[in-house]
């Protein structure tokens, strides 16, 4: 009955349109109401879930991803993508994937990334013959590389939802190869398409344009060596690569590259600070959510049923894949990642699944979500960038959710492609 | 009454947005001085982290509360878009007044909260009351509360982000 009430409140509350974070705390404290628990420890949760040093790794990256954005970054990688790859046939999809491996592992955010990139590659691509539905998809689908490499934000969500159990450096270092794997798979289906429909090639680029060119985008790309270099090397937490990256982006932003007015500075701040405001609460309230599940011993029972459908590890994971996949179509990626770990994490030792490979799949699972209609973020701002429909872009996605389907199946049943790197490099 | 209403609502939304950056402004140059004084000064400061922790709680607070006036809080809306004009003032309502519980148990049990625990030092800056970390909770609620009386008031409920204040995402 407890978790029924639960359950039922938070979705009653999130039906009617109170925004998310406030319905986790509103059921929350029907909940404890319920179970007469004093109103005072939910205030003392939902502050706990503020007061924690790590959750400024937020702010620290989206700030750092937002003075990349706005600085010409974008531009400076994709004209350094475009000597590796803009030769190939079709170079121009290869070079919008790989401008968004770099810009993805400034920013952490695939809605960054899509908004970034997709607004210099995708005219840029229409220009030189590219369907417009393509290039949106290609930008919507390799800006979610994002969602796993480092500085991901969403790892970081993850990383406090598991109550700050598991290592933020190890989940960063974790997402590296899922992350890469899942742009190499996007640019095989790239370089197929563009051989079938006969895309065009780009030039050579000459050698001395091209060591100026990465000179150029040289001060955009430290920025990936201070926060990873950090990391791995103990002299940062991440959570200093994240304030440490944040100062030096702005003096790039500002002295270098100074694409960026002064007189702007103000409305980028309102803009961090809003993005991050969304997030702020919905931790402080999934804090208190995930007390109230903890009392009621909801988790226990989800172990339980899980339990009790099957004990095979990968049946487990086949119905988690389907799970999140369904889950990550209705609703965003960092609330369900708030609410669906405290519920499955203590489930996943019973079957011997690691928490850092777990977060991979999750991550993946719930960002494909963000390119599924009706709701997804990152899908919604590709449309706009790309003036398409979300109907006509749905129709020719089928192959990039193939291709992505094939990525996630191997990141679930292959858990080296996760663990090798925190294994190797970890701090 | 309603235009003066609306009018302070704009100053202490304006308010909280710039308390908010300060925070952030703050946390960002903070974080990295600590870094500094362990590496080349050779003696670590103490301060920055517990600093930036209570910084965190009142940005936390003051933006959501910027979040909520800017429309900006992620909401699932399948069913308010889904509904006949009526259903929706309906839905519009009781999402509110969801939002009005919500923040008044911030305010009424955070203030319990601040009340109890003021008399307590924080440990690293002994001057200040561990009362002060939780007292953005109810100030934060009490103002989103203002705003939800606003939003009741002039009816524009559900409405879109402000394309002014639209926001990035963390996703």
């Amino acid at each position: 009955m407890d978790s029924l009430i639960l359950l039922v409140t938070f979705t009653v509350f999130c039906a009617i349109g109170i925004p998310v974070a406030y319905a986790l705390g509103l059921s929350a404290i029907v909940t404890l109401m319920w179970i007469d628990i004093p109103l005072e420890a939910a205030m003392l949760k939902t502050s706990d879930g503020v007061d924690n040093f790590s959750l400024l790794t937020i702010p620290f990256f989206v700030l750092t991803g937002a003075l990349m954005a706005e600085g010409g970054t974008a531009q400076r990688l994709i004209n350094f993508a475009q000597v590796f790859v803009g030769f190939i046939r079709g170079g121009l999809s290869l070079v919008n994937i790989v401008a968004s491996t770099f810009f993805g592992c400034i920013s952490g955010s695939s809605v960054a990334d899509t908004a970034s990139i997709g607004s210099v590659m995708i005219p840029q691509m229409i220009k030189q013959g590219y369907p417009r539905v393509f290039a949106t998809n290609v930008t919507i689908c390799g800006s979610l590389q994002a969602i796993l490499l480092p500085p991901s934000h969403n790892s970081v969500i993850y990383s406090l939802a598991a109550g700050g159990s598991i290592s933020i450096a190890h989940l960063f270092l974790a997402g590296i190869v899922p992350g890469v794997l899942l742009g190499i798979a996007i640019m095989v289906l790239c370089l197929i398409v563009a051989q079938r429909k006969n895309f065009p090639k780009g030039r050579v680029i000459p050698l001395r344009e091209a060591a100026w060119i990465a000179l150029d985008a040289f001060w955009g790309l430290l920025t990936i060596v201070i926060i990873l270099g950090g990391i791995l090397t103990g002299v940062f937490t991440a959570i200093e690569a994240g304030a440490v990256a944040c100062v030096y982006a702005f003096f790039v932003t500002m002295f270098i590259y100074r694409e960026v007015r002064w007189r702007d500075l103000p409305q980028l701040l309102a803009r961090v600070t809003r993005t991050t405001g969304m997030v702020m609460i919905m931790i402080g309230f999934s804090v208190t959510f995930a007390y109230a599940m903890a009392l009621i011993q909801l988790p226990a029972k989800a172990t339980q049923l899980f339990l009790t459908l099957s004990d095979n590890k990968y049946v487990f994971l086949m119905l988690i894949n389907i799970l999140l996949l369904i889950l990550g179509t209705f609703m965003d990626l960092a609330p369900m990642l708030l609410i669906c770990t405290p519920i499955l994490l203590p489930v996943i030792p019973k079957f011997g699944i690691d928490p850092i490979h777990f977060g991979m799949i999750m991550l993946l699972n719930l960002g494909i979500g963000l390119v599924t209609p009706p709701v997804g973020p990152t899908m919604v701002v590709g449309c706009a960038i790309g003036r398409v429909s979300m109907e006509q872009i749905t129709k020719e996605l089928w192959p990039f959710y193939i291709v992505m389907f094939l990525v996630l199946m191997l990141v679930t049943y292959v858990p080296e492609l996760s663990l090798w790197l925190p294994r190797v490099l970890g701090p | 009454m309603k235009a003066r209403y609306i009018r302070a609502m704009d100053r202490l939304h304006r308010l909280c947005l710039v308390v908010s950056i300060l925070c952030l402004v703050i946390m960002t140059l903070i974080v990295p001085w600590g870094v500094f004084t362990r590496y080349v000064l050779n003696r670590g400061s103490e301060w920055p982290e517990p600093m930036a922790i209570l910084l965190m709680i009142v940005f936390s607070f003051f933006s959501a509360a910027v979040c909520y006036r800017d429309n900006l809080h992620i909401a699932v809306m399948a069913l308010p878009n889904a509904a006949s004009p009526e259903m929706r003032k309906v839905l519009g309502w009781l999402a509110e007044l969801g939002m009005v519980a919500t923040n008044m148990f911030m305010l009424i049990w955070g203030l319990q909260l601040v009340d109890t625990t003021w008399h307590q030092g924080i440990a690293e800056f002994p001057v200040l009351s561990v009362g002060l970390t939780y007292l953005p909770i109810p100030v934060g609620g009490a103002i989103t509360a203002l705003f939800v009386i606003e939003r009741l008031w002039t009816g524009a409920l559900f409405a879109p982000p402000d394309s002014g204040s639209v926001a990035l995402t963390t996703e």
